[in-house]
């Protein structure tokens, strides 16, 4: 392998790049700050076998989250970059053989992500000096991290040589690593008890999540008691985690060898027979729903009022590709519905509507939180690395209106992604209180004067707002999130040099706000209360939460906290990225 | 209309661009000849204000290139870079009407100026092509069209030409031509000689990074000429006139080309070529052609190359 030249290339490159190291030094010490923050201040180390446990399960889920996060800035860009930079056929003609181009890339790219593990493995030695972690265990424990790098890596790699861009590549790895790393509970938690044969399944599948794995090695006996299966010496969550992470590496193997060297769809014949040739045109009219945004249809000038950048970005981007919309509607539209329908079957007489609103917003601020900052992350990269920068530098256009275009464009396309999960706002407003209205149907004439006669009483008014308040707030909320989340991938977009680099800081920092803000549910006796407070509102999950069921009662008001702190984070994030905008629109070499 | 006073930008070890003094007048065409990597792009970058000189000042249109005329300078010149970007899954008039509105055009102006800079490039007929679909050749030309858009007074094109086939890259003259009608003042900067030498009114030659020569092309010609070269066709005996010229003084190095073509050098001053004619009519051989060899653009450019 020392001898592949990819492999010295792409290694060299990665070990020379100041930006991936920036990363790993920042993985290492957030890491050393959580063994810090986790130690214990007091008593007597022997006796804190169960604190050790603790200390390891806490360490371990967050270094597994921060290598997931960091696993597609290293793999997802290796052939979609080569691709973009038109030097992948300058590499397909030389005389190396198409296994040794694959394991080159393949090993460069996965070797970074083990030595990254290799690197965090004397902060995770630390641990041990708490007690009550066998060798044997930690050991384990470090397998698990190293199969899932290695494992979502291959994932990367095939979303590499699939995709034509490394935005999309990227976002598809991130997607793949949140349903099987984070949505693996998903079929146990909705299905146990609609499809009980089938439990051994949903246990499978809750196992294919490394979560899920270091979950039962620290602690077998609760592992047992949410599980109904019982679990044997060989089928049991470490080693079908470790089949799963071998069929998947296998697989994205395959599918990473069967696309890399499949002509680019860019250069497929026939792009401009879509325009020129009648019979296409007219299938293309005819094929519901192209023709409502047909580019030849689209003849209407910008008008002197618009942002320039907003339209051109709406046209390109959004309407540019609509299949893709289509698609992803659709599949959020589709999963949105089930996902509901099988929390109200699963849990509608067992529980509270409570259960029904918490996945609702949860799954709404997921598809937020995983769409958003892979929408925007690209905004200045793609410009800069396509060639479009250095002409849009030429015109008059502000640096403030570029960044306004393109941030209220990416508004708008994840505003399209939000309207599919309308439904599950529909469903919310539904479980509020129904009195406020007539029970006569709304197609009646009836229900139309009964409502407008109520409607002209004040206390109306006020009860319609203590009823669908929460659902006020909770649109508010998702609204803030998005442009939080867009303006975070923007930001790093305007920072980066690469659109890889800034979607993974993107993802992180999401990761940061929505994750790991909850830092002060586990480091409740380290922290003082109004640190904690200032911490949690960060979180839109948290506030969400608060206004649902008034969870976090030992924090009020956190949910104004958390609007604000949203608001703020989005003028912050804007008014950098204008500025590091600014300074590349006046950048002389 | 373009005038840099001894610009400067020194990346070390001949790289760059040295005290270069450009003077481009109003309405003219000026062909920025040089190899790769002789400051071509460099000198057009800092006329643009993308590149910040070391020393020396630019001037486009009397304004002072600096970062606080930025916003004037970007009206005056359309600028049109050697490899560009274009916006993915639009239309060609959907491309141009962004950098329209970009450049603040009344909508009521655009719809018409866009029609207009396609029908100046010929590529009117490319209006619904998506800008991504296009060859190379269609590119350049809505390259140039949406560097016309705003309707600059100056042109600034870095190889427009470049990797274009022979039809293209006729086209391309005759389109830049056509600007030049329209009075506009156009710099190209392109490595393709014979391309510059037929639509050029001014020529400037750059080798590394420092002007060696500028003017029209007789103009360069005639002062890097130490020799003049005559091309003589007879109808009569070709040796018998071989050897009446090699008798007469500043004649040197005679030579049969072909049939009744002969090529001698002429080391005398130019205006005694005429006697040279005369001795030969007066000796009766009958001339057909009489002309001096024009030395070409490529020459030119290998002779002032080699001697720097």
């Amino acid at each position: 392998m020392l001898k592949n030249p990819i492999f010295k290339k792409e290694f060299s490159l990665i070990s020379r790049s100041i930006q991936n190291n920036i990363i790993i030094c920042s993985y290492l010490i957030f890491l050393s700050i959580t063994i810090v923050a986790l130690w214990p201040s007091e008593g007597v180390l022997s006796l804190a076998s169960a604190a050790g446990k603790q200390i390891f399960s806490i360490f371990f889920s967050i270094n597994l989250t921060l290598i997931l996060l960091m696993v597609p800035a290293f793999s997802a860009s290796s052939i979609t970059y080569e691709k973009e930079n038109n030097t992948f056929s300058s590499l397909f003609v030389t005389l190396l053989s198409p296994f040794e181009i694959m394991s080159g890339k393949l090993f460069a790219s996965i070797i970074c992500l083990l030595l990254v593990v290799l690197f965090s493995t004397p902060i995770a030695a630390i641990c041990s000096l708490t007690g009550g972690i066998s060798n044997l265990l930690l050991f384990k424990i470090l397998f698990v991290l190293f199969l899932s790098a290695f494992s979502y890596a291959m994932v990367g790699l095939a979303a590499s040589a699939v995709c034509e861009r490394t935005s999309t590549a990227v976002v598809l790895n991130y997607a793949i690593i949140a349903s099987f790393a984070g949505g693996s509970w998903l079929p146990s938690a909705l299905l146990s008890n609609l499809l009980q044969h089938f439990q051994w399944l949903f246990h499978l599948i809750r196992s294919f999540s490394p979560y899920d794995v270091i979950f039962y090695l620290l602690y077998p006996e609760a592992y047992s008691l949410t599980s109904r299966v019982m679990t044997t010496n060989f089928f049991n969550p470490f080693t079908v985690f470790t089949c799963f992470s071998i069929f998947l590496s296998i697989v994205s193997f395959m599918i990473f060898e069967r696309c890399i060297f499949r002509p680019s769809a860019k250069t497929k014949a026939g792009v401009n027979e879509q325009y020129t040739d009648f019979k296409k045109l007219v299938k293309r009219k005819l094929s519901w729903p192209f023709y409502l945004i047909d580019p030849l249809k689209r003849k209407k000038n910008i008008s002197s009022f618009s942002n320039p950048v907003f339209v051109v970005e709406l046209r390109s981007r959004i309407f540019g590709n609509p299949k893709f919309i289509i698609r992803t509607i659709s599949a959020i539209f589709i999963l949105s519905l089930i996902i509901m329908t099988l929390v109200a079957l699963q849990y509608g007489n067992m529980v509270r509507p409570e259960s029904v609103r918490l996945a609702a917003i949860v799954f709404q601020l997921g598809v937020i939180a995983l769409i958003a900052p892979g929408l925007s992350s690209g905004l200045i990269t793609d410009e800069i690395a396509s060639g479009t920068f250095v002409m849009l530098r030429m015109t008059p256009l502000s640096p403030i209106t570029v960044v306004l275009g393109k941030l209220k464009a990416t508004f708008f396309y994840a505003m399209i992604f939000l309207i599919s999960s309308f439904f599950v706002l529909f469903a919310m407003a539904f479980l509020e209180q129904q009195n406020l209205f007539p029970e006569t149907s709304i197609l009646s004439g009836m229900w139309w004067s009964e409502t407008i006669s109520r409607a002209k009483n004040a206390e109306w008014w006020s009860e319609f707002w203590n009823t669908y308040r929460r659902i006020f707030l909770w649109v508010i909320l998702l609204l803030l999130s998005a442009l939080t989340f867009l303006s975070t991938g923007l930001f790093c977009s305007a920072f980066s040099r690469k659109t890889s680099t800034a979607t993974a800081t993107a993802y992180v920092i999401t990761a940061i706000i929505c994750v790991l803000s909850f830092a002060p549910l586990i480091l409740r006796n380290k922290l003082s209360h109004e640190l904690s407070m200032k911490i949690l509102s960060l979180n839109p999950v948290a506030s969400a939460l608060q206004i649902t069921n008034s969870t976090f009662s030992d924090y009020p008001g956190l949910w104004i906290k958390n609007i604000y702190t949203l608001v703020t984070l989005v003028i912050f994030f804007t008014l950098i990225s204008t500025f590091r905008t600014w300074l590349l629109f006046r950048k002389q070499e | 209309m373009i005038r840099t006073e001894n610009l400067t930008k020194n990346y070390g070890k001949d790289r760059g661009v040295f005290n270069l003094n450009l003077d481009v007048p109003k309405g003219k065409i000026y062909g920025f000849i040089g190899p790769n990597g002789a400051g071509k792009t460099t000198t057009i970058k800092m006329l643009c204000g993308l590149i910040k000189p070391d020393s020396g000042k630019a001037f486009v249109g009397d304004v002072q290139v600096t970062p606080y005329n930025i916003s004037r300078i970007k009206k005056k010149i359309g600028y049109m870079p050697d490899i560009f970007g274009v916006y993915e899954q639009m239309s060609v008039w959907e491309y141009l009407d962004f950098y329209g509105a970009a450049f603040k055009i009344p909508v009521k102006q655009r719809k018409k100026r866009i029609e207009e800079v396609l029908a100046l490039t010929e590529s009117s007929h490319m209006i619904d092509y998506q800008v991504t679909s296009l060859s190379r050749g269609m590119r350049q030309r809505i390259g140039l069209a949406k560097t016309l858009i705003h309707d600059p007074e100056i042109l600034i094109l870095d190889e427009p030409a470049g990797g274009l086939d022979p039809n293209a890259r006729i086209e391309m003259r005759q389109t830049i031509s056509r600007l030049k009608n329209l009075g506009k003042t156009i710099l190209l900067s392109s490595h393709i000689l014979p391309e510059l030498s037929s639509v050029c009114d001014l020529v400037g030659i750059i080798f590394k990074g420092k002007l060696l020569v500028q003017g029209t092309v007789k103009e360069i010609s005639a002062s890097l000429q130490e020799k003049i070269i005559i091309n003589v066709t007879v109808d009569s005996d070709v040796n018998e006139a071989k050897g009446i010229l090699e008798r007469i003084d500043c004649v040197e190095n005679v030579k049969i080309l072909e049939k009744n073509l002969l090529q001698f050098t002429f080391t005398g001053a130019r205006e005694q070529i005429k006697s040279v004619l005369r001795i030969l009519i007066e000796n009766k051989v009958v001339v057909r052609w009489f002309y001096e060899e024009e030395i070409d653009l490529e020459d030119v450019f290998l002779n002032i190359t080699r001697r720097a």
